[in-house]
């Protein structure tokens, strides 16, 4: 379970202070997909980094799995980032000079996996990502955005993530090649029990959420229910 | 693959950039290794010239070399308090004297008894006597070198009619040890054959310096003589005490005093090398350090996306370290082929642009050219392991220098920013 208590980030802008996430408290149950909505600059991306240990939050906590990551240490963030968080992003944001298959292997070599385990795992995830074949060789600058954007979501199930964190994953794909990645992703999060949650400002994939949670100048609005699910 | 992996393969990730790096990497750390080499190279020069210098103070009479004291001499009595000085280990006192040769015509001040029934080697008009009370001492025959070749060294202080010549004069005159020969109307044994490196040497006939004093009646008077010293550097210290004891009368030199000027240059040479050296190495550290500067600033977004899926600090950091350091060694190897192929040439013209060369011109206490400074300037580029080692350790220190800086900026760079500069 994800927790979010009275979580603000606030940053130091020219003379003044902007305040990006603004008290926000929130539940997120393990297995569910949840869709963060909210204008430009309403702070999606900010909450989503501070739900990654990617920054931490000028006041309140935020708890995963039962432990306060606001309080971790720079060693056990990197350990947190590295086991608990998947990154998928909206950029891709592969290394350029590494194969599909290398870019996937990385982050198991950062918790210590094996070669010869790592290259097989990694084989296994770019095929359930449908990228079989020569492609899983090729180089990012030879890969079309959908085919980036595949390998982006194996390399964040590497190693198992219990929660995917992806911001706008379909933010530079055509409707139909989006389409096949919320469906990809939506499939881990039932398949394979994993929390995922969507920075999104797209209605249609917000809409296949479980659940929606909006934001506005940094304040989560009351819960709203996705079309056509139970809320949770 | 590994962060080490990851960094070679980086370092080749733009090729036109790791040309351009290692040519710019290797200029500078050739130019280290060429100052380098130079360095080493005067520095061994100057070594193996201090080494030949000896531990010698020489005495003689002011103005000998212009002829002015002919015929005056030092005597023995005013030497013996010299033995006595602090770092003297011994004194080769010497005689020199003079005969003329069979068949030549004898001039007017040529006395009956001063003639001697050898040739010379190479036609010099009169042949040289050296009465020393060290007779394998090279400098009591103007040489370097005097090495025995046959028979027995004579003692400095027998009284036999014994004498030592050159291999050239036993070849001339047909001598052997055993053979006889006269000089000042007595018959003198050959008692040793010996090789020497110098001309005025090849034509001396050595032998001791009670004998000597008999045959030509100067008893008690010596020429010169070489005082040695305990340690080189000692040597400043005694020469300075000698020429206080023996005032005017005497002309107190030490080689080392002849060869500083020369050293000096050398030493000039060594001083410019180094900091040369000093300068390339930091210019190859600046040069490292703004490419890796560089290459963070332009890769920031991807460490940002490293740490963000799980990479610490110091993976990243071996990562752009091992990066650095493939560029420095492709400048090393570049560096090392130039440095090694323009090495010898630098020195030489460093060394010939220095004062040394004409400084080995100077005159020795005989007049001639000082034996041990003839070749000051035939300074050998050396490149032994040394030289690549010290090489080698320059261009750790280069990467590790450059990487630091480095490494401090990866450390602070916050995933999050590059996450939110999408």
């Amino acid at each position: 379970m994800l927790e979010a208590r009275e979580v603000t980030k606030s940053f130091r802008s020219g003379n003044g202070t902007v305040t990006a996430v603004n008290g926000v408290t929130m539940t997120i149950a393990d297995g569910e997909f949840v869709a963060i909505v909210g204008r430009s600059g309403s702070g999606k991306t900010t909450l989503m980094n501070l739900l990654g240990a990617l920054e931490r939050p000028t006041n309140g906590i935020i708890i995963a799995d039962g432990q306060d990551i606001t309080q971790l240490s720079p060693r056990e963030l990197v350990h947190y980032r590295g086991r608990k968080i998947g990154f998928v992003f909206q950029s891709y944001n592969l290394v350029p000079n590494l194969t599909s298959t290398e870019n996937v292997m990385l982050p198991m070599e950062f918790i210590g996996v094996g070669k010869s385990e790592r290259r097989t795992r990694a084989r296994q995830l770019l095929e359930q990502v449908e990228l079989t074949g020569v492609k899983q060789q090729r180089k990012p600058g030879r890969m079309s955005g959908g085919e980036q954007q595949r390998v982006a979501i194996a390399r964040a199930l590497a190693n198992k993530p219990s929660i995917i964190l992806a911001d706008e994953p379909a933010g530079n794909l055509d409707s139909q090649t989006s389409s096949t990645i919320i469906d990809l992703l939506r499939g881990l999060s039932h398949s394979e029990g994993t929390t995922v949650i969507v920075v999104t400002h797209d209605a249609t994939i917000a809409d296949q959420a479980d659940r929606m949670l909006q934001l506005e100048d940094g304040r989560l609005l009351p819960a709203t229910q996705a079309a056509g699910e139970d809320v949770r | 693959m590994t962060a080490v992996g990851r960094g070679i393969r980086n370092a080749f990730r733009n090729a036109v950039r790791m040309i351009s790096v290692v040519v710019i990497l290797g200029l500078a750390i050739g130019l280290s290794i060429v100052m380098l080499i130079a360095n080493h190279s005067v520095a061994a020069k100057v070594a193996t010239t201090l080494s030949s210098i000896g531990n010698a103070v020489n005495i003689g009479l002011p103005g000998y070399s212009t002829g002015m004291q002919l015929g005056k001499h030092l005597t023995t009595a005013e030497l013996a308090p010299i033995a006595h000085f602090h770092g003297v280990t011994s004194i080769d006192e010497i005689l020199s004297g003079s005969a003329d040769p069979l068949g030549k015509r004898q001039n007017a001040t040529s006395s009956a008894s001063a003639r001697t029934s050898l040739r010379p080697v190479n036609l010099s008009p009169v042949l040289y006597f050296s009465g020393s009370t060290q007779p394998t001492n090279p400098v009591s025959i103007g040489a370097s070198t005097l090495r025995i070749v046959n028979g027995h060294v004579i003692s400095g202080t027998s009284l036999a009619d014994a004498a030592m010549v050159s291999t050239a004069m036993a070849r001339k005159n047909g001598l052997k040890v055993g053979s006889t020969f006269t000089a000042y109307g007595k018959t003198l044994t050959v008692a040793a054959i010996f090789d020497s490196d110098n001309q005025t040497g090849n034509d001396t006939v050595v032998i001791s310096l009670p004998v000597l004093e008999r045959l030509t009646g100067d008893t008690g008077q010596v020429s010169s003589a070489v005082v040695t010293v305990a340690s080189l550097s000692e040597l400043a210290a005694t020469t300075s005490a000698i020429e206080h004891a023996l005032g005017p009368v005497a002309s107190v030199t030490s080689n080392l005093a002849e060869a500083s000027q020369a050293l000096g240059d050398l030493d000039g040479v060594k001083s410019i090398a180094l900091y040369s050296l000093t300068g390339a190495v930091g210019a190859a550290v600046i040069i490292l350090f703004l490419v890796m500067v560089m290459i963070v600033r332009e890769r920031k977004r991807e460490i940002g996306i490293l740490k963000a899926i799980g990479a610490s600090n110091g993976r990243i950091m071996a990562q752009f370290t091992t990066e650095a350091a493939t560029f420095t060694l492709l400048g090393l190897v570049a560096g090392l082929i130039a440095g090694i192929v323009t090495g010898s040439a630098v020195t030489a013209a460093l060394v010939s642009h220095s004062g040394a060369s004409s400084a080995t011109g100077s005159a020795g206490l005989s007049g001639a050219p000082s034996p041990f400074l003839g070749h000051l300037t035939d300074v050998s580029a050396q490149v032994g392991w040394g030289v690549i080692l010290e090489a080698l350790t320059a261009a750790v220190v280069v990467a590790l220098l450059a990487s630091a800086a480095t490494t401090w900026m990866i450390g602070r760079i916050q995933p999050a920013e590059a996450v939110r500069s999408e």
